[in-house]
């Protein structure tokens, strides 16, 4: 009976060639950004998911749309007769075209796809339509009510499917691989076990397999997943960590640049008369997997040709400033960010200025003045520069708006056809009945009737570039490419620049493009293959950037705009117009970072003043008639920790009497360039100056609150990306296994306080907790006028809490404007938390976790925290910004004044309260949150081995119960004695 | 607890307890009830007490059968509307699925 079993045990194995030295078992990581996710809008869902069931299949490489279709139609069953499952298809990203998609959509054998490099290198001029955006670009978001809703001006001819492929609900999933290694990994896999040998036309088992899993968090549409994230979506939430409910979904939002060559400041004369002109341009595209978009010609070339406008202005900025001084009118580089999703950027400054609080609201202070719609003339976008083999370049002009005002906007279109053609191009004229394509303007042009457009670009009815907002956005370039593709990028920008010169009536015997400039940012950005392999952009970058291999937007160049921490192009563009626009010649004596930091036009101290609040109240309430929330001019930033449900919820209503943090006087500090005397008392002055502001970020505390689990830090839990180990995002306790909210404050003179506070506190218990700990430690420096720092959390910013802070007398800090650097808590958080965390420790208790914290928090010391606070770079910029940063030419540092701001914009949907997402208005896209598993290669194999094996093991079992039932029960019992006994057996 | 090792009397008085407690929304218990009880309802020959027994026994049945209508319905409504993602269900929803709607 055995030795049957035995022998028909090894046959089975045999059969069925299982050995252990034939294992594959391969884990390749996929970093954040080459799989493909979940994206939504107001109504609908988009991207890839899986079912989050079985993400396995046999892999499949095809390289010709005719294998992938045949393969497809009969699910390759001809080549794998005996197996019943899910494919995971490798082809190229250039064979994914219209006819493909839909055969991908409707095959239920697939259960992803991974897209690889294309199969051929395409070069600028290439006809082939692969664009990933629409062939109706503007349907939501247009400006021309015909247009809306019904796709009648087909201008985006390279759209591969009519409704864009980024606009397609996939029921697969999608990873974008380009690591070689990995690829020849795969490659290896499957020509050993997938590939028929010779002779015949099929394989069986093994058969060489992968895994991998996206789970998207969010579904539905923006509105539903926004919705399940506030805090009051149910009765009852169940939540047994008591944290806040975290949000599925996140509203895209990206870092936009402005930047001032000269500013309009108030207080001047030409306070109410001044107009405006834009040059603007985007920042983002997309593609089918977002992240992954080069967008060399959807972005990189109208970017630096704007970038190279601002230069031109910039090296001959004295003339310009004359200029400008005397006829007030004004011009203003506006970088956007978001606009491929419904103009996000442009439809959040549309506000802003609406609400009168662009750049900054109205102070008593010296500032910028706040621009008005009506001020802005006319807005110059340049789009798709260098994607035809000729030099025309075309003007597109809102037809009406033209007729209606046609003298401004014909000397302007006159000079940039002088400037074009003093650059080798040709501009054409306009043409009758002429419409303005998917640009910027298009928000503008909601909020005034009056704002004129101008669209310059290679292309008159039609996009001649096919692969606008794609993944195949990225090009070859040989060397006649190259050069053509730079005179062109020099023709647009010395068009735009004599247009700018036109409208401030500057002379323009003395402004030329520099070719030098435009040259270098091409090969820097279009050229390359990442943002961190040129000379230029390195000096410029000098380390305060990594690649970094977690995130395919700073691995590669990616220009999507992502949730908040995107790719860094947008440092770079910051940097770059700080270069261009700003001036080194008034702080030729600052000769470091903290001195060049120290520097600003007034204090950061604020108190508060009555009559003046009354005063910008009544202004602010002009502004907003509707029921729109004023959100300030707050920074949304949405940190790594907390994508915190307060973000969206800062609804405050406007100002009332007892909101000290909105409005401020000033002590008039005169501006240290005022100061500038004769050499032998500018270092008296500079100490003067210095004494007055230098310790300013000493004066200041900083505050923030932080989640600890018991296992780690929350810091990655909830944006979920988590990208080599296995699915973690479930701790191997319950729930995270408890947790704590800390919140900590602390100033460059040490630490100020620590306190354990409940996850969900009100606006009673802020309070509470500021006069435990923040107002004895006031009390005690009362002399020292210090300011209190807090983020924008309803519940810091609600109105009993300001009314506190009021009757406290608590000064607060005013934080108006963003910066590409680290906030100084967050630093001081991940010190902190590696502390507490060292060596992977786990607390059992929450109370061996707060002792821990509050063990660490004491071993904070001044040496530590000053550099914190001395590395707080300026960013309370009334006119100017004060940046330390070195010459991309030379490396050598300096600081540079210039008026910039970089401001993070979401779109006004997710500010204003009660907004139906339905409404097309604005921008209601969405990111969904997701996990991601690594993407494991194995063996698969015949799955009947299991069922063998089990009905082996059944019958075994059901065999033994049976011999050994038939025994009786003295067989069991071993137990001599009494039978011995018995017998007469001596004991 | 056996039901034959009690009295006649005692037996109608659990009956009625139990279908006295049911009325307080509690519907398992009018199962409970009826369950128990059928057999001793139906099963055996008639006298006095087992009328009594019989009628609480019928009672708690229809209840329970009313109570199962109730939920049935109510959770093929909820669900059917829970699917749509509307706000009311999802008011009343205490766990958000997440990848769905």
């Amino acid at each position: 009976m055995w030795p049957f079993l035995l022998s028909f045990l090894v046959f089975v194995s045999h059969t069925y060639g299982i050995s252990t030295k034939d294992d594959v078992n391969i884990a390749l990581s996929v970093i954040e950004g080459t799989a493909g996710y979940r994206i939504l809008n107001g109504t609908n869902q988009f991207g890839a998911h899986g079912d989050g069931g079985s993400g396995d299949g046999v892999i499949v490489m095809v390289n010709t749309s005719e294998e992938l279709v045949g393969g497809l139609s009969e699910c390759w069953r001809s080549r794998f007769p005996d197996y019943n499952g899910k494919y995971w298809v490798f082809l190229p990203m250039d064979l994914l075209d219209g006819s493909v998609a839909e055969f991908l959509q409707n095959s239920s054998c697939i259960a992803g796809i991974v897209l690889t490099d294309p199969s051929r290198p395409h070069h600028v001029y290439d006809q082939s339509p692969f664009s990933h955006d629409s062939s109706c670009p503007n349907d939501v978001s247009s400006w021309y009510r015909e247009e809306r809703g019904s796709c009648r001006n087909k201008i985006n001819r390279g759209a591969e499917i009519p409704q864009g492929l980024r606009n397609v609900e996939w029921k697969v999933l999608m990873v974008y691989m380009k690591d070689p290694k990995q690829l020849d990994l795969v490659k290896k896999c499957y020509g050993l076990f997938n590939v028929p040998e010779d002779g015949s036309t099929s394989r069986s088992f093994p058969l060489c397999g992968m895994s991998f899993g996206l789970f998207n968090s969010a579904a539905g549409n923006s509105q539903i997943c926004f919705r399940r994230g506030l805090e009051n979506a149910r009765i009852y939430a169940f939540n047994i960590d008591a944290t806040a409910i975290p949000l599925m979904c996140n509203p895209l939002a990206g870092q936009n640049v402005f930047s001032w060559p000269v500013p309009a400041i108030t207080g001047s004369k030409t306070e109410q008369s001044s107009k405006y002109m834009i040059i603007a341009t985007r920042l983002d595209s997309f593609g089918l997997i977002p992240d992954v978009s080069a967008g060399e010609l959807s972005v990189l070339t109208s970017l630096i040709a704007v970038l190279a406008t601002a230069q031109a202005i910039g090296s001959s900025l004295e003339n310009f400033e004359a200029a400008v001084n005397r006829s007030s009118r004004f011009v203003m580089f506006a970088v956007f960010n978001g606009e491929s999703f419904d103009y996000i950027g442009s439809s959040a400054t549309v506000e802003r200025m609406r609400m009168g609080v662009f750049p900054l609201p109205q102070m008593n202070v010296t500032h910028i003045q706040p621009m008005n719609l009506s001020q802005i003339e006319v807005i110059i976008e340049p789009q798709q520069i260098g994607s035809t083999s000729g030099t025309d370049l075309f003007t597109h002009v809102d037809s009406d708006r033209y007729a209606k005002s046609k003298e401004p906007l014909d000397r302007i279109l006159n000079a940039m056809r002088n400037g074009a053609f003093s650059a080798g191009s040709t501009v054409r004229p306009v043409k009758e009945g002429s419409k303005v394509p998917p640009a910027s303007w298009h928000s503008f042009a909601r909020g005034n009737g009056n704002i004129q457009s101008i669209v310059l670009s290679p292309f008159d009815d039609s996009y001649s570039y096919n692969r606008y907002n794609s993944m195949l956005d990225q090009n070859t370039w040989t060397l006649g490419e190259r050069t053509k593709a730079i005179s062109d990028i020099s023709a647009a920008a010395t068009a735009m620049l004599y247009a700018a010169a036109d409208f401030t009536r500057t002379n323009v015997s003395n402004l030329k493009v520099d070719d030098k400039f435009v040259a270098t940012l091409f090969d820097c950005m279009v050229m390359s293959e990442d943002w961190f392999s040129c000379n230029f952009l390195n000096t410029l970058n000098s380390q305060r950037v990594n690649k970094s291999f977690e995130s395919y937007s700073y691995y590669s160049k990616s220009t999507f705009i992502s949730v908040s921490n995107g790719n860094p192009l947008r440092f770079f563009v910051y940097w770059i117009l700080v270069y261009a626009l700003g001036t080194n010649r008034h702080t030729t004596n600052v000769k470091n970072k903290k001195s060049c930091m120290d520097l600003s036009e007034h204090q950061a101290v604020r108190r508060v003043a009555q009559d003046e609040l009354l005063t910008v109240m009544q202004g602010i309430r002009k502004n907003t008639a509707q029921q729109y929330i004023l959100d300030g001019t707050g920074c949304y930033r949405f940190k790594l920790n907390e994508m915190s449900v307060e973000k969206h919820q800062t609804l405050r209503s406007p100002p009332t009497k007892s909101d000290p943090k909105f409005l401020k006087t000033s002590r008039r500090t005169p501006s240290y360039e005022q100061f500038i005397g004769p050499q032998r008392h500018k270092n008296e002055r500079l100490q003067f100056a210095r004494s007055n502001m230098a310790t300013d970020w000493n004066k200041i505390i900083f505050s923030d609150e932080k989640k600890f689990n018991l296992d780690g830090p929350d810091g990655y839990a909830h944006y979920w990306r988590d990208l080599r180990k296995d699915p973690m995002y479930f701790s191997k306790r319950n729930f995270g296994g408890g947790s704590l909210m800390v919140w900590a404050a602390f100033c460059g003179n040490g630490t100020v306080a620590l306190s354990f506070i409940g996850t969900r506190t009100n606006s009673q218990d802020y309070q509470q907790l500021l006069a435990q700990h923040l107002l004895p430690y006031l009390r005690r420096r009362r002399r020292a006028n210090m300011i209190y720092q807090q983020d924008n959390a309803s519940v810091h910013a609600s109105n009993s809490t300001l009314a506190w802070f009021a009757a406290k007398n608590v000064v607060l800090l005013d934080w108006p404007a963003c910066s590409p650097d680290l906030n100084p808590v967050e630093n001081l958080w991940s010190v902190l938390v590696r502390r507490v965390y060292a060596n992977a420790k786990q607390y059992t208790t929450v109370n061996d976790l707060k002792r821990a914290i509050r063990a660490e928090w004491d071993g904070l010391d001044k040496s530590l925290l000053q550099p914190l606070v001395g590395s707080m770079p300026n960013r309370i910029f009334e006119v100017y910004s004060y940046d330390w940063q070195p010459d991309p030419w030379t490396g050598k540092y300096s600081c540079y004044r210039s008026s910039i701001q970089l401001v993070q914009l979401q779109s006004p949907a997710f500010s204003i309260e009660g907004y139906d997402f339905s409404n097309t208005t604005y921008s209601t896209w969405t990111e969904s949150q997701y996990s991601i598993d690594t993407l494991n290669l194995f063996l698969i194999q015949d799955s009947s081995f299991d069922w063998i094996m089990l009905l082996i093991g059944i019958f075994i079992a059901l065999f033994s119960f049976f011999i050994v039932g038939r025994c009786h029960e003295s067989t069991f019992v071993i137990d001599e004695g009494e039978v011995q006994a018995e017998e007469g057996e001596p004991l | 607890m056996h039901l034959d090792k009690l009295s006649d009397v005692e037996r109608v008085n659990l009956c009625k307890r139990y279908f006295l407690i049911g009325i307080f929304c509690l519907p398992f218990v009018w199962l409970t009830n009826f369950v128990w009880f059928f057999t001793e309802a139906f099963c055996k020959p008639l006298t006095v007490h087992r009328t009594q027994i019989r009628r609480y026994v019928i009672a708690s049945g229809i209840g329970s059968l009313f109570w199962l209508v109730v939920f049935l319905t109510w959770e093929t409504v909820f669900q059917y509307y829970r699917a749509q993602g509307l706000v009311w269900t999802d008011y009343l929803t205490f766990v958000f699925p997440k990848g769905r709607i």
